[in-house]
């Protein structure tokens, strides 16, 4: 996925270092080659998750040709929003989306902005940490040390018991130590990791497919009932599931702060290389190691990617989920912890990251954020995307349509109402349905988000005084 | 420049032969899963004793 936030590439790691450019835009000297933005995109999005989602389509019975279609399109609609939403904002502005949406907004809004992230950061790298954590203990039973531990299914959403409460905390404390103590060693680790673990995901599919009874695609992603607990899927749930995984990232405008250093928007294309090896051949890959388990298991699989990739490559697997899960925890705890810093800026970026990094811990001790990663991802996108709209019309409508541009930037306002409304009206109505409608799934709720985010900023952006208020 | 060289050609060896080749031999039914097994152990070792030798190196 993602990294929604899973980015540790060489290419965040070098812009990690520029910390001269965080407030400003990026100078010429600075701007990068398209290979880097390719070999990034291509790292970032085969990460730990990918072994979580793959699975989710076929518990959820979608059927071959909705498969296959839903992620060809979805994915391609992935891309152009990389391509004609944020790289070319990214490339003109040549800002981080934080220091441009200070620009607007305000640093109060950016204050919460970065409190929203932070936690979803949180949980996203507790579903991380959930992912290794099954397949630390295969390897530590590999290596002689007896443990009894029940892995999670689809259905668990609490820790299956002490033993997998005490790896998770230890795993979890071990992550969090190594994000607090820098980003750079890891971003190393997950860049030499990239191509190999592609190669991993693919290994797994061709020896797998044998073991199945089907004897087609069509066996294997039947359109049948979904397993107890899932959501089932068509088409259009796979479609806006591709599109929308990483919305934060593309409609939300975070990756202006990767995009800024590219030469050119075009190099939005290179976003092509992560969706289709990681959200296509990953996620078909793990799709069909959970085929397996359920020929195996009907009537309680495992959703537990050590078991499953062991059991079809053996120890490399192992070595495959671990740093899979690891690089991308580690580098999302370190941004979790930067984006609380972002709120009290006197505290020390070490304990912030040790404070995300032991939220982290406990969510990854409970298997419903990995179990849920689609509903979980879903609501990712629908809670951060709508700033993407906000900066998107900013840049192309300010002018045109007698808006104010980089309104908090020229009146020294440090809240902008507009821009407030305009994202948490549309993000307050998606939380009623995530948490006590659930009328609508998660990830359909992004676009629309964005969208309504959009003409509230147009409407209420008219009616704000010239000069500062507040 | 021939350590880099040698390098390069060791994860040639470590992705291409022995990641990739063995999913297939083990696929059309040559290798058992134990060889299988071995070999892309074998491959990850290699992959990763060898690239940080080159991988990045030159960079801007």
């Amino acid at each position: 996925m993602n990294r929604g936030a899973e980015d540790s590439s060489g290419l965040e790691q070098a812009l990690h270092a520029a910390d001269e450019h965080e407030r400003e835009p990026v100078p010429e000297k600075a701007l990068k080659g398209p290979a880097k933005f390719w070999g990034m995109y291509a790292g970032e999005h085969t990460a730990g998750t990918e072994f979580m989602i793959g699975p989710m389509f076929l518990a959820g019975g979608v059927g071959v040709f909705d498969l296959f279609a839903g992620l060809l399109l979805g994915n391609l609609l992935a891309v152009l929003s990389w391509r004609f939403v944020c790289a070319p904002v990214a490339t003109r502005t040549r800002l981080t989306l934080y220091a441009q949406l200070e620009r607007i907004a305000g640093r109060r809004v950016v204050a919460l902005y970065n409190l929203a992230n932070g936690i979803l950061f949180c949980f996203l790298a507790g579903a991380m940490i959930t992912v290794s954590a099954t397949a630390v203990v295969p390897a530590l039973q590999g290596v002689g040390i007896p443990l009894e531990v029940r892995q999670p299914t689809l259905q668990d959403l609490m820790p299956t018991g002490v033993s997998w409460v005490v790896i998770v905390l230890l795993l979890g404390a071990v992550i969090a130590v190594v994000a607090a103590r820098g980003y750079d060693s890891v971003a190393r680790v997950a860049n030499l990791a990239a191509p190999w673990m592609i190669l991993i995901f693919i290994a797994c599919a061709v020896v797998t497919l044998p073991k199945l009874d089907a004897r087609s695609a069509a066996e294997i992603w039947k359109g049948s009932e979904p397993l107890a607990g899932s959501v089932k899927l068509t088409f259009w749930h796979v479609l806006i599931f591709a599109w929308c995984c990483n919305a934060a990232m593309h409609l939300g405008m975070s990756d202006m702060s990767v995009l800024r250093y590219a030469r050119k928007a075009s190099y939005g294309w290179a976003s092509a290389a992560g969706m289709y090896l990681g959200h296509f051949l990953a996620w078909i890959s793990a799709s069909i190691l959970f085929a397996l388990e359920v020929q195996r298991n009907p009537e309680s699989p495992a959703n537990a990617p050590g078991p499953m990739v062991e059991n079809a490559v053996g120890f490399a697997g192992l070595v495959c989920v671990i740093v899979a899960g690891w690089t991308t925890a580690n580098p999302t705890i370190y941004r979790a912890g930067l984006a609380f810093q972002g709120i009290f800026p006197r505290s020390s970026r070490a304990w912030m990251t040790l404070l995300a990094g032991g939220v982290a811990t406990v969510a990854g001790v409970f298997p419903a954020v990995a179990m849920r990663l689609l509903d979980f991802v879903g609501i990712y996108g629908t809670i951060l995307a709508p700033a993407g709209a906000i900066v998107f019309l900013n840049h192309w409508a300010g002018e045109r349509w007698g808006l104010m541009r980089d309104y908090a930037a020229t009146t020294g306002a440090a809240l902008n109402p507009a821009v407030l409304a305009a994202w948490l009206i549309p993000v307050g109505f998606c939380l009623v349905d995530f948490v006590w409608t659930h009328w609508v799934w998660p990830p359909f709720l992004a676009v629309p988000a964005w969208l309504a985010a959009g003409l509230l900023y147009l409407t209420a952006s008219k009616r704000l005084p010239r000069r500062s208020m507040l | 420049m021939n350590a880099k060289r040698a390098a390069v050609a060791v994860s040639g060896l470590a992705l291409g032969v022995l990641t990739l080749l063995p999913p297939l031999l083990y696929a059309a039914g040559r290798i058992p899963q134990s060889a299988l097994e071995f070999w892309m152990l074998l491959g990850t070792v290699l992959w990763f004793a060898s690239a940080p030798w080159w991988m990045g190196k030159g960079d801007a």
